[in-house]
């Protein structure tokens, strides 16, 4: 079987004459993590956008399996799973009506109640996700991309007001991911929460000054 | 006709160029043409066998009146062209056009009603054209507040366009209920604006000032698109050449 | 994302956050109860007034209510995961619209007939009261979605969703009223109401496409 790859070519970001972020080219290939860093305000929200297909890019190209993203059959969206700054869930449902709305009926339930243990939140699945905390909304967002099947992960900040164990945890999920063949891209600003990666992209400094 | 000579006007530098250059050709002559409408209209042709000399606001009426709904068609063709190539020229023509448009609505309207003082004997009435003229204004000001209300320019421009051209889908359909709507109140108004039987000496000073008007519209939309490609092309190469040349 | 899922959810959801539809519904209930005391109780002039009063107010109300249809999505990030989960995001919204409209129309029509009865509406005329209701309701949920996709990305609107919604929505108003004064008057009333159904054919079909794509530009 073919091997999944993403590719990227000089991508550039400009909102209102601002640069965002340029000159961003990459390849990733399966079972590799990318990493993007850099401090606040460097693009790496952006780019992770742009990857997602919701914000287009002022240039530059990003290609899945060969062929460009926006055409018609690429099937590139059905591949990734996206976790943004917002956990992209509801209030006014319990914590397992978000998950069983967005994955849908037929999910892993024994993968899903190994997750709800590890994750310290078994005891709250039938809670309003209102009344969670930060920490516990973002586990629930986490679970909702690990158990999800999709091939690429694309991570913006994920390990946002989670507990070392938590992190920890994390950790092993995603080192089986990549083992298994899947793809990771997750944003950080902090260098020591991070796991291992194949290639990083420092998005300090590499801004293309007019 | 080599069709590649339209076609590279498309782009930013040219239509800039191009556009500066017509201005004041497009200005002259409109101004010209109006002139002539004017005198044309205001003394020579002879006074309305039933209005007298009130029916003269019709040269400033009409030509405001067609205008600004040509100006929207306008405005439509810009941002659908701008919608589906992403063309920055097409969205600063677009954008350009809506105030000059809602001014020559809001003319219509002012003139529309100096008219019907002596005729109908009050400021307003809900004739159809009057209506449909005021629903124009207000759509016009939604395009003009939608574009200023986002602040990402793109995003601003993409959206407005959305709008513009809804718009445009719907204004036959709104035109025709309100003269539908207006045909069962008022079944008998004489309006000479729809009359076709107008005798030749009153119809040629109105034929200048149409065309005097669309010119002169034309010339008007030269100057503010040019300025708004600039602003939406500040980073590229000409824009800075352009820069330097004006500093030297 | 299985439609059936997005349905089940925005069911669950809209019992949730009731307030949303329960806002413009009882926003519809006091204007047409306010006419009347303001402009006086005799026979002739309710029924004048009941077909204009009707419509107005039910564009009025679902103004109110669906500017919450996005709203609360775009803020939670939900509208982004179904931007890029689901095959053809303009079904979706299609989707979300004519749930909206079911929820928020047949309480609607509850309403609008008793209201109807108050304004000494008779017999058959109500069902035509509640005829015109369905099929105008439907062109002004997708007119407002549009217009409340429009400005999404905007933090205070204000009266700018007024300011699209209601020009566009004018033809629906004046043959909507017409039908209904018609009917009440014994007269005939199917040319309105011919052009009510194709209005809302014409609404129901390009409203979700150029919400959706108001949408994938207001998220960009």
């Amino acid at each position: 079987m073919k091997e999944s790859i993403l590719q990227t070519e000089s991508l550039e970001l400009f909102r209102n004459d601002i640069p965002i972020y340029s000159n961003i080219s990459f390849n990733l290939i399966q079972g590799q993590h990318l990493v993007l860093s850099g401090s606040n305000g460097s693009g790496k929200t952006s780019l992770i956008r742009t990857l997602c297909c919701l914000t287009d890019q002022s240039s530059g190209c990003i290609k899945w399996n060969k062929s460009n993203v926006d055409s018609i059959d690429n099937d590139y969206l059905n591949r990734i799973a996206y976790l943004g700054h917002k956990n992209g869930l509801m209030d006014e449902l319990t914590l397992m009506e978000n998950i069983e709305v967005t994955l849908g009926k037929n999910i892993d339930r024994i993968e899903l109640t190994n997750l709800l243990e590890n994750f310290n939140l078994f005891t709250h699945k039938d809670t309003l996700y209102s009344h969670l905390s930060n920490g516990q909304k973002r586990k629930t967002a986490l679970i909702r991309v690990i158990l999800s099947t999709k091939q690429l992960w694309i991570l913006d900040e994920p390990f946002t007001n989670l507990d070392v164990d938590s992190i920890a945890f994390i950790g092993i999920i995603i080192n089986t991911h990549l083992n298994k063949g899947g793809m990771l891209i997750s944003a950080s600003h902090t260098p020591e929460n991070r796991i291992d990666c194949d290639l990083e992209i420092n998005l300090d400094g590499m801004l293309h000054v007019v | 006709m080599n069709l590649k000579s339209i076609y590279k006007y498309g782009s930013p530098p040219h239509y800039f160029k191009l556009s500066l250059q017509l201005e004041y050709w497009l200005l002259g002559s409109g101004t010209i043409l109006i002139l002539i409408g004017m005198i044309g209209g205001l003394f020579i042709a002879p006074p309305d066998y039933q209005m007298g000399d009130a029916f003269r606001i019709i040269y400033f009426h009409v030509p405001s009146a067609y205008l600004s709904m040509s100006a929207y068609a306008c405005m439509a063709v810009a941002s659908a062209i701008g919608l589906v190539w992403r063309s920055n020229v097409a969205f600063s023509v677009a954008k350009t056009i809506a105030p000059v448009g809602a001014a020559f609505t809001f003319l219509a309207l002012v003139t529309g009603m100096l008219w019907g003082k002596p005729m109908w004997g009050t400021a307003w009435v809900w004739d159809a054209r009057l209506t449909s003229e005021l629903i124009l204004l207000l759509i016009y000001l939604a395009y003009i507040l939608l574009h200023q209300s986002i602040e990402d320019r793109s995003k601003a421009d993409r959206s407005s366009s959305l709008l513009a051209l809804v718009g445009i889908i719907n204004l036959p359909i709104i035109h025709y209920s309100v003269v539908w709507w207006n045909t069962l109140h008022q079944g008998s108004t004489i309006s000479k604006l729809d009359s076709p039987s107008i005798a030749s000496e009153m119809l040629w000073p109105l034929i200048f000032m149409i065309f005097g008007y669309t010119i002169f519209f034309a010339g008007v939309i030269c100057r503010g698109s040019a300025g708004e490609v600039l602003i939406r092309e500040k980073r590229s190469q000409w824009v800075r050449a352009f820069i330097e040349d004006i500093k030297s | 994302m299985l439609f059936r899922d997005i349905i089940r959810r925005d069911l669950k959801i809209s019992i949730r956050r009731s307030t949303d539809v329960l806002t413009g519904l009882i926003f519809f209930l006091l204007i047409a109860l306010i006419f009347p005391l303001a402009a006086g109780t005799e026979r002739d002039l309710l029924l004048k007034m009941v077909g204009p009063v009707m419509l107005i107010s039910a564009l009025l109300a679902s103004m109110m209510s669906i500017q919450n249809i996005f709203k609360p999505d775009y803020m939670n990030g939900s509208l982004e995961q179904m931007m890029i989960t689901t095959n053809s995001f303009s079904a979706l919204i299609a989707v979300k619209i004519m749930m909206f409209w079911m929820i928020f129309s047949m309480p609607l029509i509850l309403i609008a007939s008793f209201i109807a009865s108050t304004y000494y509406v008779t017999g058959f005329s109500i069902f035509t009261v509640v005829l015109t209701l369905l099929l105008s309701t439907l062109s002004l949920v997708n007119l407002s979605a549009f217009a409340a996709s429009l400005t999404l990305a905007i933090r205070y609107p204000g009266a700018l969703i007024s300011l699209i919604v209601i020009p566009l929505s004018l033809p629906i108003i004046i043959f909507g009223s017409k039908a209904i004064e018609y009917s009440i008057l014994s007269m005939d009333n199917s040319g309105p109401l011919y052009f009510l159904t194709g209005m809302m054919f014409f609404t129901c079909s390009l409203g979700p496409l150029v919400t959706a794509s108001a949408i994938k530009i207001s998220i960009d």
